[in-house]
């Protein structure tokens, strides 16, 4: 299901379908990146006022929910970039504040220890839905450059695990 | 084709992304590069452990989980006013279907007896449909002062959500 920016009017409906339908997907994103879930609630919150703030300019027809992935991501990435700036601890890791299995918040810890363009591949990936060369195109660079961060990260997820058992 | 692109290939055809005609390519490629082929049995079964990252469906559920009982503990107050708000909610929509529905109950009743299986459907699709409303609602609540474009949004995702429930409660069997 694609909702596309047609008009200003069509924009509240549409962005109430996407919240109804993906706000998981998107919550899910914004968790696996920020790494706890209040300041995902915020982040979610940013992104879905920034979306209201620019409607009216946004030119583009492209498709909302991609763009708001978009916005998702940067606002978690500028969030994070807030927290280190103040050097804020962390608030606790999430696997102790969530009932995941042993084996899932090994392997997402795992995933929140790659490099951060390799982590942001892979989340994006693997929340979002969205496909490699839209995700190319969130992050603004080359799919063949999307492509080889995610080998690497492959590469990489497995060693940190391995060095764990 | 080098190396480097059936590399970037393999993690298009891990994800089901990989068109036919790229397909044969690395195919060839594999078959004429034995260092590839390793590499590709690496990148298979790394992938195969980063298929147990968690789904957001169940990151979402033991967040809420842990969030609910939480809140419950924390703040009896607010939670006491947030059970409140859902009740009076719950009491409106209820006396609302019932009068709606009561004919039909009775009918139905008189007809085959089948008055507390009736009764426990009634009442579990409607805890089931309220609890994850209360949550919402719980939340919404909170963050009122915050954004109010956004809680408009939400509120009316919200009575959407209710529309749509009863409608599944009027077309389940229960009414035919």
């Amino acid at each position: 299901m694609e909702w596309t920016i047609e008009g200003k009017r069509d924009v509240k409906k549409n962005l109430e379908e996407i919240y109804l339908k993906r706000r998981g997907e998107l919550f899910g994103l914004a968790v696996a990146m920020v790494k706890d879930a209040h300041s995902a609630e915020d982040v979610l919150q940013d992104a879905f006022t920034k979306m209201l703030e620019r409607i009216g300019s946004y030119k583009e027809r492209g498709k909302m929910y991609n763009y708001l992935v978009r916005l998702v991501y940067t606002c978690a990435v500028d969030r994070l970039r807030r927290k280190k700036e103040r050097r804020i601890e962390e608030e606790g890791d999430l696997s102790s504040k969530v009932r995941l299995p042993e084996e899932k918040s090994s392997v997402l810890e795992g995933v929140r220890r790659l490099p951060e363009e390799q982590r942001d591949v892979v989340l994006l990936r693997h929340y979002s839905g969205l496909s490699f060369a839209e995700i190319a195109e969130i992050l603004g660079a080359p799919l063949g450059t999307v492509l080889s961060r995610m080998r690497y990260a492959l590469i990489k997820l497995k060693e940190i695990l391995e060095k764990r058992k | 084709m080098n190396c480097e692109e059936a590399r970037n290939l393999m993690v298009l055809h891990l994800y089901g992304e990989m068109s036919q005609e790229d397909g044969e390519k690395l195919r060839a490629h594999l078959a004429d590069c034995f260092e590839c082929s390793v590499y590709f049995a690496e990148i298979e079964s790394a992938n195969e452990l980063l298929k147990q990252l968690p789904s957001f469906s169940e990151l979402s559920i033991s967040i809420k989980e842990v969030r609910l009982s939480r809140e419950a503990k924390i703040s009896r107050f607010g939670r006491v006013a947030g059970v409140a708000v859902f009740a009076s909610l719950a009491a409106a929509i209820l006396i609302g279907l019932i009068l709606h529905f009561s004919s039909v109950v009775s009918v139905e009743v008189a007809q085959n007896g089948s008055q507390n299986a009736i009764l426990f459907s009634f009442f579990s699709d409607f805890a089931r449909v309220f609890s994850s409303l209360e949550y919402d609602i719980l939340k919404i609540r909170r963050e009122r002062g915050g954004n109010d474009a956004l809680f408009t949004i939400r509120v009316s995702c919200i009575e959407r959500e209710m529309e749509e429930l009863q409608n599944a409660l009027k077309e389940e069997s229960l009414w035919d």
